[in-house]
């Protein structure tokens, strides 16, 4: 009978037993290779064989637990599967490229049903969290603000005349109390959590109308209304986990910043909801009875701005795809100034005799 | 007479056979990306249960690919034990958010913050402690010719006290002293390192570590922080052969060419590729960088014995959460 080559570990020394190694009928009988001596008699039922990388064979066995045999000898190897023993090893040449195929397309495939499926988790997990948990988030960063809010009361008087215009009726929360003016001097407006919103004296001073204010007020009510602040906060925590859950391990070894990936990845999600918005706030206008022109009027203007990244790298569409989604006024029905010339003094002097603040990126929706 | 010295040389022990213990990595790319490809996919359809599973079968595959005199390393660690850890870290963290949370309510938002600054402050504490218990719970799992590696039990309080001790004396001293708290923190955790029934020693010297550091520093600034590779090499050079194992020392011909080309072949290598050839690097790192490892001398295999493994994987899954665990 044929002989093998082999070393036994009996894993209560560190010592090699070089022994030999005779494939049988009954299983495996292990001899020591200088006195011939038996070692072990190893059945067939329960061993556990390993073909390492390299061409090393290891074998285990239940019924000698902690023992562990290993070998170079190739014909080992031909002699266990020629006495039908499983041996495990890692795939190679044709199988390995089949393997390579099968697991990349399901991943895939995977990977595309949780994106599509984030964007509806995300919203509809949102839609239940109670109003006042998310104001409470809110409330951290307006503290953090405070000191920079404007306060004329006429500038408010005026734009909580055109929030009810807007039919902010429908909405909960601080957005149902009106809209607070920042001091800074950057062009945007932008939602606490909870549904503050809040607009820049920068955004004040580049419209050239109240009907701009109105269609960009419009948008972020909307924002308030479809829970988006809180979506995109879900979402983050979703994907940042699943991130660090998955390759977390390897950040190291991308050069290119996972968390910039990870932004990239996420920037899609965010133009859904800025096209949404649009929408609604198409919907507010028209029922307002406020001209659509203010509001494509004021992208086209801040068009060269917001257009610097190209559009999948951005948080929002591009201005040509949000004119085109504006078009023209809606139904055909009378429309009117969205604030008066007096209304409209008080908003472009709301933070007059303050200088402005240090602008600062929240990160929040804005638009 | 003759007879005499016939006597004495049979009498007088054979002196041990030097021997170099040579390491080596086996692994292949092809299969090492197949396998993180299956644990990623798994990972995403399971929603991140099988995070716990994926760690260990890559750890499983490049232990066994990692072969020292001629066998290879075993990783006996299991996912279950993994993910029953992830669960009570689960629980710690818990305890972390809500705790503040319930004292906020219940007393006021000044205790909560008294409390919440407390835990803070104890999770910080815990970090040497995390360090040392992640390495105990993996070399607890890894085995090498039949037998286990470990850390010696009990061995977390005296590496946390020179840890947070050196730690703050490195602060005071603008840096001065990190060579030397270096230095400590790997005497100790090589002297607590052992397989089976036998230690790990080390016998490095802080001021020899202070002297290299110093000296790679100067030459680092000088040379626009190219030195720092050389400076790197002298330390790991350095480190190992002043580390011995049985009869055995330590060697490394790490250099600093060597490594300013692995980082660059890293760096550029996954640039180019997005990432995607990091296997493939990580395989040829790890060949070129065990091939340089060895320990020279004799060990006497025989009069190493078996010990009992201790450690629990919850130490290592709070390195993992605290970014202070095993790396790989």
């Amino acid at each position: 009978m044929e002989r093998f080559s082999a070393e036994f570990l009996d894993g209560q020394s560190a010592a090699v037993r070089p022994v030999t190694i005779a494939v049988d009928l009954g299983g495996l009988r292990i001899s020591d290779a200088a006195s011939d001596a038996p070692v072990d008699l190893w059945a067939f039922a329960g061993l556990e064989v390993e073909m390492l990388q390299g061409g090393v064979l290891h074998l285990e066995h239940p019924g000698a637990p902690g023992t562990l045999i290993t070998s170079r000898d190739p014909g080992l190897e031909s002699a266990l599967r020629h006495a039908l023993v499983h041996v495990e090893a890692q795939p190679r040449g044709r199988r390995l490229l089949r393997e390579l195929a099968f697991y990349g397309i399901a991943l895939a495939v995977a990977v595309t049903a949780v994106h599509a499926s984030l964007q509806p988790l995300s919203r509809a997990l949102a839609r239940r969290v109670p109003l006042d948990v998310e104001e409470r988030l809110g409330l951290q960063i307006e503290g953090l603000l405070e000191k920079s809010f404007c306060r004329s009361e006429a500038a408010t008087a005026a734009l909580d005349g055109l929030t009810v215009r807007l039919g902010r009726s429908d909405l909960d929360g601080p957005a149902a109390r009106g809209v607070t003016i920042i001091n800074w001097e950057a062009v945007n407006a932008f939602t606490f959590p909870g549904g503050k919103v809040v607009l820049t004296s920068g955004l004040i001073d580049e419209a050239e109308g109240a009907d701009e204010i109105a269609g960009v007020l419009a948008h972020e009510l909307e924002h308030v209304r479809q829970r988006h602040v809180m979506a995109r906060i879900i979402r983050g925590s979703i994907l940042s986990l699943g991130w660090a859950v998955t390759v977390g391990d390897f950040s190291g070894l991308f050069v290119l910043d996972p968390s910039t990936i990870f932004a990239v990845a996420s920037q899609s999600f965010s133009r859904d909801d800025e096209r949404s918005a649009d929408r609604g706030a198409l919907a507010r206008l028209d029922g307002a009875r406020i001209s659509r022109q203010g509001f494509a009027a004021f992208f086209r203007r801040i068009q060269k701005e917001t257009d610097v990244l190209p559009a999948w790298l951005s948080t929002h569409p591009a201005s040509e795809e949000r004119f085109a989604a504006i078009a023209v006024d809606g139904p055909l029905v009378p429309r009117s100034p969205a604030l008066s010339n007096d209304e409209w003094k008080a908003l472009k002097n709301a933070c007059a005799g303050q200088s402005p603040g240090e602008n600062a990126d929240l990160g929040l929706g804005d638009e | 007479m003759a007879f005499q010295q016939g006597f004495a040389q049979a009498a007088r022990p054979t002196p041990p056979v030097s021997q170099s213990y040579r390491f080596s990595y086996q692994g292949e790319g092809g299969a090492f990306f197949l396998l993180l490809l299956k644990n990623i996919l798994l990972t995403v359809i399971t929603l991140g249960i099988y995070a716990a599973w994926a760690k260990t079968e890559r750890r499983k595959y490049i232990w066994s690919n990692v072969e020292i005199h001629g066998q290879r390393l075993k990783y006996t660690g299991t996912g279950k034990e993994v993910f029953i850890a992830y669960l009570k870290l689960a629980g710690f963290y818990a305890v972390f958010i809500g705790g503040p949370f319930l004292v906020g309510k219940a007393i006021s938002k000044e205790t909560a913050m008294l409390v919440q600054g407390l835990f803070v402050l104890g999770l910080m504490a815990l970090i040497p402690f995390a360090m040392y218990w992640a390495r105990a719970y993996v070399l607890s799992r890894t085995q090498w010719r039949g037998i286990r590696f470990g850390l010696v039990e009990g061995g977390a309080g005296q590496y946390a006290k020179t840890f947070i001790g050196g730690y703050l004396l490195t602060l005071l001293t603008l840096g001065i002293y990190g060579p030397f708290w270096i230095n400590n923190l790997r005497r100790i955790m090589t002297h607590s390192t052992r397989l089976g029934s036998e230690p790990f020693q080390y016998d490095g010297v802080g001021k020899d570590v202070f002297w290299i550091v110093f000296r790679g520093v100067l030459l680092s600034i000088v040379t626009l922080g190219i030195y720092s590779f050389w400076m790197q090499a002298e330390l790991q050079r350095y480190f190992m052969s002043h580390t011995a194992f049985s009869g055995a020392r330590g060697r490394s011909e790490m250099t600093g060419g060597f490594l300013l080309k692995i980082i660059a072949l890293n760096l550029i290598g996954t640039t180019l590729t997005l990432g995607m050839a990091f296997p493939w690097i990580t395989t040829y790192t790890l060949r070129e960088v065990l091939q340089r490892i060895a320990f020279e001398g004799h060990v006497d295999f025989e009069a190493i014995t078996q010990r009992a493994a201790v450690a629990g994987a919850g130490g290592e899954v709070l390195a993992d959460a605290l970014d202070v665990g095993f790396g790989v």
